[in-house]
């Protein structure tokens, strides 16, 4: 009883100390917990692995650095398997997120030189523009003159290889949406999937899973990417692992910390519940 | 009349986009085309007024020396700074990219992982079973928690299996209701709007 008194009662500090500890452990010394991939991510997966050869693919970097963890390794991955299935790439944010757009460049650079890709054949940044909803909508009229004809750096758009092959955002095979706010989802859903049967796929943050997987019963998401437990999915199944599969050991960590305390928390308000009593 | 224009101005916006998206007459989409890029670029023109907005209450709290005016100074310093110095370099800049890189990125993960600290407070002290509501709330928590990474599976097959069935089984029924329920409403507002019922996007009182 007086182990949980203590327990009770103790600095809160402690349990922020202890957290740490644990999450950083597995970065030094990885568990090496096996990874079990969900149905969510093998459709994602699938759709991408189905897509022909030299499809064009959009990917919207619509999250804040905040979720960079989660997205940003969700977007790094499936980058990397477009690249690899030799797709071509459109990245920009349909959520008008301006930050987004400078942390794709960050992301995807790094894998398009890795797998020699070449900027404005392989790949391009169309950069921030504002509207969200009327952005994409324009995107479906004519992708260059929505974009002002400019990339993320003020190329012409017109000039460039990757261009010449596609004119309308409905002409993309696979639209994925990285994000943290949601909307662009609704968008490509309302707007593509619906009138034109794009393949959509959601990378979310973990707590939008359970908002957002009706969408993907019903059909309208062709799969879906939650947290950083569906890059690390993805990653497994691509067989490249990375960060993702670096940050589930310490997200299991994380998680049985919570457990523990909750139990113990429990436990504790038992005995004192039945001591009053 | 000041408030009837805008009413009018916004019902027949409004209707003209409606017409053009469930019907497709040519002369319509053309013109819901020119008020999307109107739209669009109204969205361009806000973020200069949020930047002047910004520009007059911060110069006020420097001028008037109120409490924190040093924040505001190093506020408006970085705000222009690194915004005459994207202009001149653009968006590709090694320095513009680095510092976006070592302050914006770093502090909004930090921020964003400052919740894991205090979801674990709040759960430790608060996460009761005190009532059967709670106990039930508890276990679907706990199943959530460990079956949402590896360790739930490596200590039970039984654990992943029962979270994915609450999610896609139970979540899934609750969820569909309050997206419907959600989407209904909002139509309901629109309409409102349209009819020039709800007026407090006027900035008056919505009487």
């Amino acid at each position: 009883m007086k182990f949980f008194e203590k327990l009770d009662s103790l600095d809160v500090r402690w349990l922020y100390l202890l957290l740490a500890i644990v999450v950083t452990i597995p970065f030094f010394k990885p568990f090496g917990l096996p990874i079990q991939v969900d149905n969510m991510t093998r459709q994602a997966f699938d759709t991408i692995e189905s897509a022909p050869p030299g499809s064009y693919v959009f990917l919207s970097f619509d999250f804040l650095p905040s979720t960079l963890t989660e997205n940003g390794t969700q977007a790094a991955i499936v980058a990397r398997h477009c690249f690899q299935r030799n797709l071509k790439v459109l990245v920009g944010s349909a959520e008008s997120n301006n930050e987004g757009v400078q942390l794709a460049q960050s992301i995807i650079e790094p894998i398009a030189k890795e797998m020699n890709k070449e900027y404005g054949v392989d790949w391009v940044n169309l950069g921030f523009k504002v509207g969200g909803g009327l952005y994409v909508r324009s995107m479906i009229e004519d992708i260059i003159k929505a974009n002002a004809d400019q990339d993320f750096t003020g190329k012409k758009l017109s000039e460039m290889p990757i261009m010449q092959g596609i004119k309308s955002l409905k002409e993309c095979e696979i639209l994925a949406s990285f994000t943290s706010l949601g909307g662009a989802l609704n968008d490509f859903v309302a707007y593509l999937y619906s009138e034109y049967g794009n393949k959509v796929i959601a990378g979310i943050t973990g707590g939008m899973i359970t908002q957002y997987i009706v969408y993907l019963q019903s059909g309208q998401y062709k799969g879906i990417l939650g947290g950083l437990t569906g890059a690390a999915q993805y990653e497994f199944l691509l067989g490249k692992p990375g960060k993702a599969i670096q940050g589930m050991d310490s997200q299991s960590a994380a998680h049985a910390l919570f457990f523990v305390f909750v139990v113990l928390g429990n436990i504790g308000f038992y005995l004192k519940s039945k001591k009053r009593s | 009349m000041r408030r009837q224009l805008p009413v009018w101005l916004g019902f027949i916006a409004g209707m003209l986009v409606i017409i053009a998206r469930y019907f497709a007459f040519p002369g319509f989409t053309q013109v819901q085309k020119t008020l999307d890029n109107w739209a669009m670029y109204s969205g361009a023109a806000a973020f200069l007024m949020g930047m002047i907005n910004l520009t007059i209450v911060h110069k006020t709290n420097i001028q008037r020396r109120r409490e924190n005016w040093g924040a505001s100074l190093v506020l408006l310093i970085a705000m222009f700074g690194y915004f005459i110095y994207g202009l001149f370099t653009g968006p590709d800049d090694k320095l513009f990219v680095s510092i976006f890189n070592a302050t914006i990125s770093p502090l909004g993960s930090a921020m964003f992982s400052l919740l894991a600290f205090y979801m674990l407070s709040a759960a430790y002290r608060a996460f009761r079973m005190k009532t059967l509501e709670a106990t039930i709330l508890l276990a679907a928590g706990l199943i959530g928690i460990l079956g949402n990474a590896p360790i739930g599976a490596a200590i039970s097959p039984w654990i992943p299996s029962a979270r994915n069935w609450m999610t896609e089984i139970l979540n899934t029924a609750a969820m569909r209701a309050v997206t419907i329920g959600t989407a209904l409403g909002a139509y309901a507002a629109m309409v409102r709007i349209l009819l020039g019922i709800e007026r407090s996007y006027l900035g008056g009182r919505g009487d």
